[in-house]
Formats: C-alpha cells, structure tokens, sequence
C-alpha cells in the first residue's frame, strides 16, 4: 500500500527520516518496498501482511508509528448537521443474505454540487497511485485510503425504485462496469442491484447505471461489510482485483463501517455542498463481542527469551489502541475492534516484541549437546547419487506431473488409475506420475534440440499411484543411458554392488522396451524394477532422435531396504599369485554369456587346490574367420591357488574341463592358441 | 705472484666461468674442470710440491678455503640452472588435454539442499519426512490456518479432491513429527512443495524447501535467533550478520523474517539486495500454542521454534542464477557447472 509521509502526518507528529521511518515500519513488520517522492512529498509502499487489514489504511500505519516512535495519535474528529429528509425517504436497503453481507449502511446526502475535489485532496489521491475523478468519488477513495474501508457511492435517482438490493448475481446477469468493461457474472457472485439489475459487483466495482455524474443531486454512500471468501472468489472468477476487494478479501472491520460512512457524509457535506440527510440504515447490526485477553507478565520471558516490565508492555498496548487493566499477574488488554488478528496472550507477547524490537532479543542462548538420528535413506541416496554421478550420470530435477497422455508408459509398478490434480484455472489436469523414465526422456529431448547429446541422466524421486483407500508415494531411481545397454546395465550393477544389494537380472520381454533387450531387476527375489533399451517407436513419439537409449526404472525405497553402506566382514585378499587363462571359443549366435558363464563354472572342479574366482568377458567377435550363425566369445578365467602353488597339469587339467564341458554342452569350439 | 693473487686469480675464472654456464650440464662440466681428478684444483694443489713447507701449508690452507667456496657456488648455481634438454628427440605432446572419465553431476538444488541440513543436522537435527500428497487437516487445518485464509482457495493449492491436495509448504511435516514423537523434537523436513503459480523467472509450480521444528524444555525467541544466526554463519559465512523482524505466519507467533546481510555487495546496497544492504532467507517464528494442542502437546509445559526456507531461492542467490526455470530445464551445459 502506498503511503504518503504527509498524510501520515496529519494523525500522528512523526519527525523522523524517511529513511528513519523505513526503518522503524520494517522493524514493526510492516517492509517498505519502495520509497518514492511524489509531488513534493515522501510515498511510501509498504507491504502489509494478510493479517493486518487494520494497516491498510494511512490510520492504521500512523497508529503504529505512534507506538513505535511514542508519539501521540490522533483520530480525525467527526461533526456534521443532519437535516432534510430522512434517509429512509431516499433508499430502501434489503439484505437477502446476512452471511455474505454482515453489515451495511446507507446514508445519504442530498442536494450536493458535483465538481473537482480541493487540489490537496487530489494530490493525496495521486500520491497513493488514484486518479481523481470528481468529489463525491474521490471522497469514497480517500476515506477507503485514510480508514482501510472501502465505499461506494450511488446516484440515489438512477437505482430503480429506490432500492438496494444486496443478493447473489443469477445466471447471465452482466454488468457494464466503471473501468469500461462488461463482465459476466458467475453465479453466487454478490452483487448489488436495483429494483431490476445489478449496479455494482459487490466490493469489487460499480456500474455504470448508477455512476456519479455531473448531474447528480443526491448521493447513496454505501458503508458494508461482505463475506471475504465470495468476494475472493467473484473477484478471481470475473479476474479483476482492485483496491476495495483487495480489502474486503482480508476483512473489513465492523466498527470500521460505521466510522467510514459518517466521515463521507461529512466530507462530502464539506466538500461537495451537501446536506447529509437524517439518519442512517444500518441493515444487519449485531453487537459483536469485545474481546479481553489476559496477559501474564511471566510468560513474556518464556517465550521471548527476555523480561518486558508491566509499565513497558501496557505503555506499548495503550499506543496500540488496547484498553489496559491491571491483574494479579500481569493485565488485561481490551483488543480493538479494528484487530480482529489479536485473540490471545501469544498474541498480546508478539505485540510487545514487535514494538519493542525484535533487535532486543539476545542472540546467545544455547541448546542441550543432542546427536541427530542417522537418516538411513537419506545416507543411501547420497551414496547411491554420488555413484551415479562417478559413472557419468548427471543428475535431473524434473516435473512430479505430466500430461495426461505422457502418463500412460513405463508404468511398471501398477496399472491402478494415477493421481489427477484438479486444474485450479481450468485449464487441463494434470497427472501425477507413476514412472520417472517419461520425464527423463524429456529432458533427454530437449538436451538434443540443443545438440547436446551425450548425457545420461538419472533422478531418484517420488512416483505417485492411487491404492484401495487413499494414495502411494514411492520413491524410484531411474535413469536414461544414450551409450546403450551395457553401460545403463553396468552402472545400475554397480551402484546396487556398492550398496550391498543382493540383486539379479532376469530377461522379460517389457512394455515399452525392446523385448528381447529388457530384463527384471530383482533385488532378493522379488521383481523391483526394469532396465532395457527402448521401442524405437515410443522414441519417436517422446521425440527423442537418438537410438539405442537405454533406461532403468527401481523401486528405491526396497533398495534402501536391503542396502546397506557398509560390506559387512570382509576377506583378504590371497597371498599367492592368481592364474589367469584367456580362452576363445566358437559357439551358436544364440547362446548367451549368462549360459556359457554357467558352464565354465559348472566344469570347474570343485573342491580342488584352486577358486575359480573370476569368468570375465573380454571380446565377442562376428566375421569372415568365423563360420555364418557362430560367434567367438573370448574371455579369461582367473583361479585362485588356496594353499600351495598349482601345478602345471592342474591348470592345464582345469582349462580342459571347461573347454570339454563346453563343447559337450554348447558345440564349442577352442578358436586358435588359448 | 703473491698466493693470495693466485688463488683470487683462479676465482675470478671460475666465477667468469660459471655465468656462461646455461644449464644443469654445462655446471657439471665446470665441476669436472675444476674439483674433477684433472681439474684446475687438483693442479694447483700439485703445483706446492716446490713450495718450501711453510708456504705449502699456507697455500693448502687457502686452496682448500677456495674449494669449499667453489663447491658452494657449483651446488647452489645447480640448484637454479635449466635442467638439461634431453639429447634425444621425444615427440610426446605434454599440451595435449588431459583423458579424464566421464563423470556426472549432482544437481544444484539438491546439492543446495544437502548443505542446508548438513548444517542442521551438525547442530543435533533429526531429519523428517513427510508425504507429497497431504491431507487439508495436516497443510492447513492443524496449523492453524483458517478456512478463510487466501492461501486455502482452491485456486491457489492443487487439489485432488475435497480433502486431499499436493502439500503447498513443508510445515506438515512440523504436525507429522509431533503427533508421531514427544518432545523434545529437533528436526528439519527438506521435501518438494507445489502451488499452482504461473511458470515465469522467479515462480516454479513445484519447488523445495526446508522445515524445521524444534520443541524442548524452555525453548525462546532468543533460542530462535540464536541457532538461525548459528545456521546462517555457517552456511554464508562469520562476517554475516543476520537481522530479525516481524512477520505473519498462521502457525507461529511471534513470527519473524530472518534477513541476513548482503552477500553481494557486502551489506552496501546493490541491486540484488535492492539496495536495502539486507537479503530474506527464511520465515520463522514461535511455534503457536495452537498448533501444539493440535498436537497434543501442552503449550505450558513445551514451547519451540520453527522455520522454513525456500531452497531455489538460496540457490539462486549462491550460484548467481537469475532464472529459476534453468533449474528444471537441466540443461547438460548448465548441470556441468556445478
């Protein structure tokens, strides 16, 4: 809110900097954004918290000013006559609904001269960012800016019949309004209508039926108190926000209503010439409660760390507005009417800290010694996330929803319906995900418009699904390999090895894969996740142009269940030298390594001078040398003698097992010198 | 000759000699020529068999004081000569690049994360969890945030239906951990929040932050101030000063703004502080007294502190980054920064 230093002047004698009265404002909670200077005085723009409706006005600032700066306060006096016709003469006000309007009061001047507001007013109306239009309306935005209550004022000869009709709009009602604009009304928005249309969107805006012009004579100043949450909402709906719904949005005050409605009846009187008629309708009147909150000066140190004398704090809440009695232990403070935030003692301490300063509170107190909790899934994604990110992996931060259509593959944990989030604007729900492949292929997409094309990413983050009486959230690892199978197989492998995970992998032919390239992840003897590389197909529908991407999906939190940071005992190494072998065998295309691993160490003797303690994989080779339908798969054995050297004829016997178990089981044949 | 000429004569040619040297060979050979077994010492020690004993004794005196500081010249002028080319010719390339392994990166905002608790977690802070998907009672209801409070429109959190919607801050997690644990509680919550904001350069529909609750046996404000300034220190830095005022959170009170001096300019004033020489960090406040009933716990016997942080903000602010959308874009040429 926009807040001229001169106004302010007008309540309380602030002789302060600017820069000064920045600081106290800011220290009182309420931050300056911006100083300005404006036709020779000093605007500030403060930003006032949703809590504090009562300081979104020039008095409500001045007010604590006055507490911060102990300066006296004072509230501009209100004398007027009344005289000419009754106001009942003038308008009849029906109230349809006193939930949405809790208050509202009419008063009516008559016979007023229509012309320009006094330059001074219009100055302060353009210092705070209004454009000034003629006295009456400017008399309803000044005092909307001075007390924080917002006004409307009525031409009382354009309202049909006299009447003002305070209801919710009905089905395609519209509304020519005074920014020019013809808004549709949604149903239930309140509005205020005549005997026929609506004349204004409830503290929101007027029309342009009732407008005030030059010809007017007789003014309806409409003083109301509307339900917060319908004004919110007409005003989101129909999308536009202005002063007085940005106010009826954070509640008006009660009291408040009353005050604004005879400080324009004579302002306007003063100012426009008129004659404030006889009386008031005030429509819907309720006394409402006065609060009184008991303060023991005995709690102040135990929550602000720090005493505050009984003088002190009643001397700040008297500044504040607050009537003060003493107590026993401390006083009792009669809240305001214009603060409606304060109901309790918690909320009487954070007065008297605010106003004190919070600058006051030592910075010095200690806390018991206390180790924190090892956080076991924490400590296991660190790790697993540095790994990942040692074998080339960068990792992404990616969108926990999709639209719908992304939604529909790499679910590999369900087929259960997803989470949907209602749209709050109405435009297209999204869909929370269940997979967290889909948005690294995005990712992966948009890397490539850019030619950057040689990332792997992964992401460890939660996935979302519905259950039987509520909703899941687990967290997955995933990541996406553009160097092919093998390398997205390797680093899964070792990531889960370091984590201690017992873990396998099985071939199955998987949605969305390729299926003679994808395999189940098992982690014990459960199936916990995929790897593989993926359709070509939905390559393309995802645009991503490389080929022979490959990506995995697990369940993380199983992992974390069955990791563990640390081997466990471990074994030393063997201290005399390990035989290594390297063979090359011709066998079918079809046969796989995991097939000739198997045989290898089946043929190995068991329980001899020797551990096979390595089956490594070093080459497959496909060409001219090699028969059509054959492949040489070469790879070495590594034997590890247990308590004496080998012998010659032991290794030599041991090789010959295993080539004569695999040209037996799988036609073998040895290829060259070994 | 005098013997003290001579031996002056036989340095000043050494030392003549040993400024043409050029590098580690060439004082070699200078050695060799002067303390070698044919070298010019040797000679002049061979030239005092003549010499009647007592000039020999004198002479060998000083011939030797000229070998010690021969020695000392040749030691120290290899110390700083050139080391000798070799004489073969090797065409290896030492400016050719270096072959490092591919390595990846982990993401700034979690990175930015993990530093935020490291700190906490120093400090004796358990960490909490709590899910993505809340309850209307846990965000909103048990915090005290009233049914008309702006932030419980449905236009300004995801719902998903009329009691369940995206968490849109992490304090829930503040009432999971007291209605699962008694004090006392210290514990910090990191997680991911969403609110349906318009994606520009300051506002993510779904970003992180960190939360923290602390309840034990006479916790005050000046509790919270202490371990916030402690965090803050440690996280930007000793010379940080961090400053304290009033704010409005439903679930504390007194509530504060936490703003720490300007790590850009120094607390002089810059645009990034506009101007003001202070930066906010975090929200905190008093845990209020009805959020502990909620919870059960009674609020004469337990206060407590909390707080909560914007983690994009911090990191945008430490890593320079004036976008917050670079954060979800993951660009390889912005990860590989970090």
């Amino acid at each position: 809110m926009k807040v001229p230093l001169g106004w302010v002047r007008e309540y309380v004698p602030v002789d302060l900097e600017p820069k000064q009265v920045e600081h106290a404002l800011a220290m009182a909670g309420f931050v300056v954004d911006a100083i300005n200077e404006v036709e020779g005085d000093v605007v500030f723009t403060v930003d006032v918290a949703s809590n504090r409706p009562d300081a979104l006005s020039i008095l409500g600032i001045a007010r604590e000013l006055s507490a911060v700066t102990q300066k006296e306060f004072k509230l501009p006096q209100l004398l007027f006559a009344e005289g000419g016709p009754l106001v009942e003469e003038l308008v009849r006000v029906d109230v349809q609904d006193a939930d949405l309007c809790p208050r509202y009061i009419a008063r009516a001047v008559v016979s007023v001269k229509i012309g320009p507001s006094p330059e001074g007013l219009q100055k302060r109306l353009r210092a705070v960012g209004l454009r000034p239009v003629n006295n009456i309306v400017d008399i309803t935005n000044y005092v909307m800016y001075e007390c924080g209550q917002p006004l409307h004022a009525f031409d009382a000869k354009k309202l049909t019949e006299s009447t003002i009709v305070v209801r919710t709009a009905r089905g395609g009602e519209k509304i020519a309004a005074l920014d020019g604009t013809t808004y549709e009304l949604p149903q239930g928005a309140l509005v205020i209508a005549d005997a026929k249309v609506p004349v204004a969107i409830a503290g929101v805006m007027g029309g342009v039926t009732s407008e005030i012009g030059p010809e007017t004579r007789h003014v309806i100043i409409e003083s109301a108190l509307f339900d917060p949450i319908r004004i919110r909402m007409t005003s989101k709906a129909i999308g536009l926000s202005t002063d007085s719904s940005f106010r009826f949005e954070r509640q008006a005050d009660y009291f408040n209503v009353e005050w604004a409605s005879r400080r324009a009846a004579q302002l306007m009187a003063d100012l426009g010439g008129g004659q404030v008629a006889k009386g008031a309708i005030d429509a819907n009147f309720i006394e409402p409660e006065i609060r009184k909150v008991p303060l023991r000066i005995d709690r102040i140190p135990n929550i602000l760390g720090v005493p505050v004398g009984r003088k002190r704090a009643t001397s700040i809440l008297l500044r504040l507005g607050f009537d003060v009695k003493e107590t026993a232990d401390g006083v009792e403070a009669t809240v305001p009417h214009w603060r409606r935030d304060v109901r309790q003692e918690i909320d009487l301490i954070e007065e008297v800290a605010r106003i004190e300063g919070y600058d006051s509170i030592p910075v010095e107190a200690v806390m018991p010694l206390r180790v924190s909790r090892p956080d076991r899934p924490r400590q296991i994604q660190g790790r697993a996330s540095e790994l990942l990110a040692a074998c080339g992996y960068r990792e992404a931060l990616t969108w926990s929803f999709l639209e719908p259509a992304e939604a529909a593959d790499f679910c590999y944990w369900t087929q259960d319906e997803p989470v949907t989030v209602k749209s709050p604007d109405g435009r297209v729900d999204k869909v929370m995900r269940r997979a967290l492949v889909p948005a690294l292929l995005k990712v992966q997409a948009a890397n490539e418009s850019y030619k950057e094309e040689d990332g792997a990413f992964f992401e460890i983050a939660k996935v979302y699904q519905t259950v039987k009486d509520g909703f899941a959230e687990r967290v997955c690892l995933a990541g996406v390999d553009p160097r092919g199978f093998r390398h997205a197989k390797g680093t899964l492998e070792l990531v889960l090895k370091r984590l201690h995970v017992p873990h396998r992998f099985e071939v199955r032919g998987i949605h969305s894969l390729i299926p003679t390239r994808s395999c189940d992840v098992m982690v014990g003897d459960r199936r916990r996740g995929y790897i593989g590389e993926i359709d070509p197909e939905v390559l393309r529908l995802r645009g991503v142009t490389s080929r022979g991407l490959a990506c995995f999906e697990v369940d993380f939190d199983e992992v974390v269940r069955s990791a563990s940071l640390d081997p466990g005992e471990v074994g030393a190494p063997g201290r005399l030298l390990p035989v290594r072998r390297d063979l090359a065998v011709v066998v079918g295309e079809a046969v796989t390594w995991a097939k000739l691993e198997e045989t290898v160490r089946q043929a190995f003797p068991e329980g001899g001078e020797a551990r096979l303690v390595k089956v490594e994989l070093f080459d497959i080779f496909k060409g001219k040398s090699i028969p059509a339908g054959k492949k040489s798969v070469a790879f070495s054995i590594v034997m590890q003698p247990k308590e004496r050297v080998l012998q010659a004829e032991e290794i030599e016997g041991a090789v010959a097992g295993i080539v004569k178990s695999l040209e037996e089981r799988m036609g073998g044949k040895l290829r060259g010198p070994g | 000759m005098s013997t003290a000429e001579a031996i002056e004569g036989i340095w000043g040619e050494f030392e003549k000699a040993l400024d043409r040297c050029g590098d580690a060979a060439s004082v070699e050979n200078l050695r060799a020529g002067y303390l070698g077994r044919r070298g010019v010492l040797r000679e002049a020690f061979a030239g005092m068999s003549g010499m009647d004993p007592e000039s020999r004794r004198e002479m060998g005196q000083r011939l030797n004081e000229l070998r010690s500081r021969i020695e000392g010249a040749l030691d120290q002028r290899e110390r700083t000569a050139a080391p000798t080319r070799p004489a073969t010719t090797d065409l290896f390339d030492a400016t050719l690049p270096g072959i490092g392994p591919s390595v990846g990166t982990r993401h700034p905002i979690y990175r930015t994360m993990e530093g935020i608790c490291e700190i906490f977690e120093r400090m004796g802070f358990d960490i909490a969890y709590g899910p993505e998907i809340e309850t209307e009672y846990h965000n909103f209801e048990a915090l005290n945030i009233a049914k008309n409070h702006p932030s419980r429109d449905p236009w300004d959190s995801f719902y998903i239906d009329s009691q369940h919607l995206l968490r849109s801050h992490t304090s829930p997690v503040q009432i999971r951990t007291m209605l699962k644990r008694k004090p006392p509680l210290r514990v910090i919550a990191p997680g991911k929040v969403f609110r349906p904001d318009d994606i520009d350069a300051s506002h993510l529909p779904q970003f992180h932050q960190v939360e923290g609750l602390v309840i034990e046996d006479g916790i005050t404000f000046s509790h919270l101030k202490s371990v916030l300034d402690m965090w803050a220190k440690a996280m930007y830095g000793r010379e940080i000063k961090t400053r304290f005022r009033p704010s409005f959170f439903p679930f504390t009170e007194p509530s504060a703004e936490m703003e720490i001096s300007c790590v850009v300019c120094g607390a002089k004033g810059c645009p990034a502080c506009k101007f003001t020489g202070w930066i906010e960090i975090l929200g905190a406040g008093m845990v209020h007294p009805k959020v502990l009933e909620n919870c059960s716990i009674d609020p004469e016997r337990w206060t407590g502190f909390a707080f909560g942080m914007g983690v994009e903000r911090i990191a945008m602010m430490r890593y320079g980054v004036r976008d917050i959308r670079l954060f979800v874009e993951n660009r390889i040429s912005f990860l590989d920064q970090f």
